[in-house]
Formats: C-alpha cells, structure tokens, sequence
C-alpha cells in the first residue's frame, strides 16, 4: 500500500497538516486543500445522517468496531532483528527503531475500538483509495493510497455466507487503521507534547513531519 | 441484510427512482419512489457529488477517475456513472465488495430496455428549467421497469 | 508545505435562506472561482489570507444553507468555530425574526466564547426596507454584539468587519498564553502546587 497523501483534519473540520510523499508537484495549492479536508468533514456528518432504515430500525448491533491488530504495519519490515534485540542490529536501525517511542517497537499490540462508528471510512476510485480514521475526540487521520480495489465479482443468488471470503477492500481498511493510528501515536508524542504548539493550528514540528515520512517509507 | 436501498439519478441531480428495503426477511417490504426519502435522496446525491469532486480534483491526467464504492461504519454505498450522466447508486451491507457489475446489469439490460427505448417514457424527466438543479420530482413509474427490478434484486436483499 | 500558514480560523457564515450570505463576500476571498457544494452538502467555502503581526492566517469561511433539510448537519459545523457572522436581509422581517433562532442555535452548538456579529444586508434598497436600523442596532446591544449593515454593492465594512474579528481571534489565542504566565506570577508568594519552576514565568510562547 503506497501512501501518497496523508492529512490531518482537525475536530472543526480545518485541515492543519497536508504531506505529498510522490515528490511529484503538488496538483492542488494549499486553499484547495482546505476545502477538500472540510468537504470530507462535512460528508461525514451527512454519512451518518444516511444510515439506511432497515439498520436504524433492528438497532443492528452486530456490526463490530473492534479493529484486529496487525503486526508491523509501516514499521521497518527487518523486524526480527528488532526483536531479536542484539546490540550490533540495534546500531544499524538508528532511528528507525525509535519509532515505536517509549510504548515499544510496535506502539500498541492489542486489538482496538473504531470509534468511527457511522462516518465515512474509504473511498474507493478508479485511480486510489483514500482511508479515514477518526479518534475518540473528533481528530481525522487521512490517508490517499495509490493501490486500487479489485472488483470482484460478486456471486448472485449463491446463498452460503459462511465460507464466502473475507473482502479485501475490509483487510485494507483495517491496515489502514492499523497505519493512521500510529500517525495518531506520533501526533500525540510530537505534536501535541510540543509546547509551542496552540490546539487545532496547522501542525509545524519537523520531528512529527520526519516520522510520518518515515512510516510512510517503511510501508512501501 | 445484503443490499439496503436502490437510487438511480438524472443529469440535473433529480433522484428519478428509488426502492428502500427494511426488513430482511421480506424482499417486498419497504418502500418504492417514496416521498419520505425525499430528503434523503438529496443529501445522498449530495454526498457523492462532493466525493466525485474531490475524487476529480486528485485524479492523474486525463484518465477517467470514478468513485466505485463509498464505505461508512454501517453501509457501503455503490456507484456506477453512465456517459449520459445517470447515477446507479445502491447501498449494501460489507459482505460484497463489489456490486459494479450489478449495476451495469441494471442500466444496460433493465433501464435501457424499459425506459430508454421504451417511446412512452419521457426523454428527460426535466421537463423544464425549474424541475432542473435537483428541483424536480418526477419518478419512474413504469410497472415493467419495477417488476424486473425487482425481481432481479430481490435474493440480494437477504444475502 | 505545511509551513504556508501558521493560522487557521474558522468563521460561520449563517442566517436563513436567501438573505444573501453568499453574495457577501465575493470579493473578499482569495479566490473567485465558485463551488456549488453549498446546494449539496449544506455549505461552501471561502478562504482570505491575511497577514497579522508577521504571521499568516487562513480566515475560512464556512458558509451554511438556510434550508431545513441541512438543519442537523449544518449544527455539525458550529464545533470549533472561532466567529460566526449572523446575517438577514433588512427588506424580510421574517429573516430578521430569524435571527433569535439562530442565537439559541450558536448557545447550544458553539463554544460561550465565540465571536458574534450581526449583519442587515441589502440595506441598498431604501424603499424596501422593513427592519429599522436602531431596532436591530437596540437588539444587537442587548446581545451583546457588533452589528452593521451593508449590501452587496459595497461590502466593504463586512471586509472590515471580517478583519477585525480575525485581530480579535488572534489576540483572544495570545491572551490565553498571556494568561497562563500571569497565573504563574501571581502563584509565587504562595505554594506552588503545579510542579512549575517559579523562575521561568517570562516569555509567552508567542
């Protein structure tokens, strides 16, 4: 999953960080931007409005936000000699390893709650899927990807549900959950912890910039 | 519950057909060109209007860039944009991951075959410039249209 | 890229539908060029760059439909804004009526220190005019808030008005840091219970 863009969109809805990683020219200039972080902030709100009926009225609640972890995901892909521990490897990783911060090579091993639960998640085009996860607080992460969902083509009428295969385009929302969460991790350990920093303004930390350049780089 | 709603869309935003299912026991149950959704429709349109623009606006020369689907925490929304400007649009559950391919089956061997070749059926739904821009109202009523309809979406809807 | 602007306010354009919100400010922002998203997701963008005190701030404005239909979206977009402009059109009394119902909306949806300002646009057309400008002025007071009015043929105190306003944000966003360092002066004589190093009190951020 080749990241292209990734952007943060805060709880109102500005957009206070845009990065290209194609070194290409930047197709749109910084008020495109955002508006294109605020239209997706207002289609998020009018997803939730859309939930069909037949949801609404059985209260279905069997739709599960627990989000799977998946191990490594934008992490150096070496990471056996991470784990291994051995001083000589250590040396080689330099910073790399120092991604993981103080909660350790992986941030967070456990399974985790989508609390995205009504709005937009993906957008799938013919050119590139975009990812959205929100946090508890109303922050969006937001990923462009240049890889394409197959289009499979579904199986009329056959009524088996059990052993139809799990959709890929599910496993690559639940990576791209699995990714934006830790930019949410750097967010919290270089943005938020940076004192100059005022709420909600765009985010200007290097040290936020170079990570997610980084994890980024490691997912390719 | 395998598919949720059918819509489709005309060239000046006017939602011309549309089917809700609420019960997935029932294939016949729900609704069919109901004013109720009227709001509804609107705001649906309005949604991948917006995601159709942005979609434009980051697409790579000038190769063709569509939305395909659209996924919420609850629904997936699927899409299919003919040349003239219609919009096939259907909501279904996350089981399939694709239903391109039904609705090009929609267009082109029910839409076409019903309403576009049928001579009784109006050109344009618009029949003037103030029923344009999403003001207008009139649906698809033809009762072949309907049946085949159908009868050819029901067993998805229990899927 | 991200070093563009150090900046982002969001301003909320609302008022019912038709007084001419959107007219306003035309001219105002950077860009001529027109979405039409506001007929679809219930709101359009408008985006000024300015400079204030060496610093370059985004004023974005959201520009909200009056329509009914967009009623629970639309209170989705008050989260966070720092101003909002309420707007009606001085020929329409009901617009003008209006304007209350959009006050309990700003209460209930918007943070207690927003900006406010009340705007009678259309005030171009003497003969048509049904709101007096000492009764909205009368209201405006008791509310708390500047008011002014202007048409679309010459906006330029709304330009003002949108200037002063974005001085004040960012004054309101100093004075917060400012506050926070004479708390901590006033905290030396007595026993400093946050952990703070009494001798680094200088210096805000900004």
């Amino acid at each position: 999953m080749a990241i292209e863009t990734i952007l943060v969109i805060n709880k109102s809805g500005g957009l206070i960080y845009q990065r290209n990683f194609t070194g290409e020219e930047q197709k749109l200039n910084s008020n495109e931007y955002l508006i294109l972080a605020s239209t997706l902030h207002g289609v998020f709100a009018i997803a939730s409005q859309l939930t069909p009926k037949a949801i609404q009225l059985t209260q279905q609640t069997n739709i599960d936000n627990t989000v799977p972890y998946i191990p490594y995901v934008g992490m150096p892909t070496n990471k056996n000699d991470m784990r291994s521990g051995n001083s000589s490897s250590n040396k080689q990783h330099g910073t790399n390893e120092k991604l993981g911060s103080f909660k350790g090579d992986d941030f967070f091993k456990e399974p985790f709650t989508n609390w995205n639960k009504s709005g937009l998640r993906q957008l799938c085009t013919d050119q590139f899927t975009m990812f959205i996860y929100q946090t508890l607080t109303g922050l969006k992460f937001v990923a462009v990807s240049s890889s394409v969902m197959p289009q499979r083509q579904p199986n009329i009428g056959s009524g088996d549900k059990a052993d139809r295969p799990k959709s890929s385009s599910n496993l690559a929302i639940q990576i791209a959950d699995n990714f934006l969460r830790k930019v949410y991790c750097l967010y919290s350990d270089y943005v938020m912890k940076d004192p100059s920093y005022s709420m909600e303004m765009p985010i200007k930390s290097n040290l936020f910039d170079e990570k997610v350049k980084k994890m980024v780089d490691n997912l390719q | 519950m395998g598919i949720y709603s059918f819509w489709i869309f005309d060239r000046h935003c006017n939602c011309i057909f549309d089917r809700e299912w609420t019960l997935a026991s029932n294939s016949a149950s729900g609704t069919i060109n109901s004013k109720q959704t009227d709001e509804d429709a609107k705001l649906l349109y309005g949604m991948i209007f917006s995601l159709r623009s942005i979609t434009q606006k980051l697409s790579k020369g000038s190769v063709k860039n569509d939305i395909r689907s659209i996924s919420t925490g609850k629904y997936r929304v699927h899409t299919y944009c003919t040349a003239s400007g219609l919009w096939f649009v259907l909501l279904s559950d996350f089981k399939q991951q694709s239903y391109t391919q039904v609705l090009q089956y929609i267009y082109s061997h029910i839409y076409v075959k019903y309403v576009s070749n049928n001579i009784l059926s109006p050109y344009d739904f618009a029949e003037n410039e103030s029923e344009m821009r999403g003001q207008g109202t009139r649906k698809i009523a033809n009762r072949n249209f309907i049946s085949v309809l159908e009868a050819f979406l029901a067993p998805m809807v229990n899927q | 890229m991200n070093s563009e602007y150090d900046y982002l306010f969001k301003l909320l354009l609302i008022g019912n539908s038709g007084v001419g919100k959107s007219c306003l400010l035309l001219r105002f922002s950077d860009d001529t060029y027109t979405n039409d998203y506001i007929s679809t997701i219930g709101v359009d963008f408008k985006i000024k760059t300015v400079e204030l005190d060496g610093k370059t701030v985004k004023l974005q404005i959201w520009d909200t439909a009056g329509q009914e239909r967009f009623r629970t979206i639309t209170s989705s977009y008050y989260r966070g804004s720092h101003g909002i402009i309420i707007v009606y059109d001085v020929t329409d009394q009901e617009s003008f009526n209006g304007v209350k119902m959009w006050l309990q909306e700003i209460d209930r949806y918007a943070t207690s220190t927003v900006l406010k300002l009340l705007v009678g646009n259309k005030c171009d057309l003497k003969d048509k005019r049904v709101v007096e400008y000492d009764v909205a002025k009368e209201f405006a007071d008791a509310n708390k808030m500047p008011f002014l009015e202007t048409s679309a043929l010459d906006s330029t105190n709304v330009e003002d008005a949108f200037l002063t306003m974005a001085r004040q944000i960012k004054e309101s966003m100093s004075q917060q840091n400012l506050n926070e360092t004479t708390q901590k002066k006033e905290d030396k004589g007595n026993v400093n219970l946050k952990g703070q190093s009494l001798t680094n009190t200088g210096g805000g951020c900004c």
